[in-house]
């Protein structure tokens, strides 16, 4: 029984701060404010303010607190935090009853808590969406204008 | 072959029987070598480079962090081994690497267990341990993006760890921090709230950092270098001799 509980808290400690096997993690606390394309390769947790464009390989995550301006790409993405633009998502989209998206969703999997707030166009598909790779900044700057 | 670099200030007399015990065990272990003492008008490039002309393959530095910074700067871009021989106050970097003070010293020198370490770059100046400076200081990763704070913040950059902060010195990377001057004591943790006291972290290999004029940047609690500065890790730069008490893995 103790066990299961450890190694269910390990499994969720994992989880939140998944630092170990070389990805780099890149946090935007609740002081900061990104201008400009943001792109990074590994887990990105957002806080703080973000305008521009925020593209991440791997798995994002917006706090309550965050205020994101911006156009987003990420494999999975968990939004507690308010978005103006659009966000699209390869894999799983998760919008907690303290979001507010203000633009296009698109996943392969979206979870909408009750109390969510969403504005925009959702498009699901069965076949995860290819990102666009991180050097092609023209594609982020196409779709910002959008 | 070992060149010793002595600090100046190892010159005082409370120096002189500590410095004679240390000599003697380095003699024990058979770890003698060149030695050379600094002063305000030797340059210990000019040492170095005259030492590596003698067949030096392995460069300590004899004092405290400020020796340590003032040797790394002159190896830089030697293939040459660093050890240290820590002496007297203002020790914090030599800790980190996990070498004790006076005989100790010697022991960790004569086990030789060498680090192939990340070297941080300022400007021209090399940095073994963290850059610091005020909330006036702003992150440029080149044309892409900027990062600024919003509030009252301290703006780090770390190759090794500290007591309070994590950095992995050989992962190729430097680790930017900015955090808010004053510690929260109570924080509200309600649910997709992630950051860890309101720190922000970011990965760097090569960053501006501008500021207002006059705005200065801390280089290993030691120098300071005027904004805007590029900033930028060397991988593996540095072969240095540490403890089994490192602050790292």
């Amino acid at each position: 029984m103790i066990l299961k509980l450890g190694l269910k808290l390990k499994l969720m400690f994992k989880e939140m701060y998944p630092k170990e096997g070389g990805d780099v993690e890149t946090i935007i606390g609740p002081s900061v404010k990104v201008e400009g394309d943001f792109t990074s390769k590994g887990n990105v947790t957002v806080e703080g303010v973000v305008h521009g464009s925020l593209k991440t390989e791997k798995d994002l995550k917006v706090g309550v607190g965050a205020k994101i301006s911006a156009s987003v790409f990420a494999n999975n993405a968990f939004i507690a935090g308010e978005v103006k633009g659009n966000v699209k998502a390869s894999g799983r989209l998760e919008l907690t009853d303290t979001s507010k998206i203000y633009g296009d969703i698109e996943a392969k999997t979206i979870i909408m808590s009750a109390g969510a707030l969403m504005n925009g166009k959702c498009t699901m598909c069965n076949d995860a969406l290819p990102l666009p790779h991180l050097q092609d900044n023209d594609a982020l700057k196409k779709n910002n204008k959008k | 072959m070992y060149q010793y670099i002595y600090d100046a200030f190892l010159s005082e007399e409370k120096y002189l029987r500590p410095m004679t015990i240390i000599e003697n065990r380095l003699a024990d272990l058979g770890l003698q070598g060149r030695v050379n003492r600094l002063n305000l008008f030797k340059d210990p490039r000019e040492l170095i480079l005259e030492g590596i002309k003698r067949g030096v393959d392995t460069v300590v530095a004899v004092g405290n962090d400020e020796t340590l910074s003032r040797v790394v700067n002159a190896v830089g871009d030697f293939n040459l081994t660093v050890g240290m021989i820590p002496i007297g106050p203002k020790n914090e970097i030599t800790r980190i690497l996990g070498v004790e003070e006076g005989l100790l010293a010697c022991d960790c020198l004569s086990s030789r267990l060498i680090r192939k370490i990340d070297l941080g770059k300022i400007n021209d100046i090399y940095f073994l341990a963290h850059l610091k400076a005020g909330s006036e200081v702003s992150l440029r990763y080149g044309k892409d993006y900027q990062v600024r704070s919003l509030t009252n913040n301290l703006v780090e950059i770390y190759n090794l760890p500290t007591r309070e902060e994590q950095a992995d010195p050989e992962d190729g990377y430097l680790e930017a921090r900015i955090r808010p001057s004053e510690r929260k004591i109570f924080k509200k943790n309600s649910k997709g709230d992630f950051s860890l006291d309101g720190k922000s972290y970011f990965p760097v290999r090569k960053v501006i950092l501008e500021g207002n004029e006059g705005s200065k940047i801390l280089v290993d609690g030691l120098k300071l270098v005027s904004t805007p500065a590029e900033v930028q890790i060397l991988p593996r730069q540095l072969k240095v001799i540490v403890g089994k008490n490192r602050f790292f893995k």
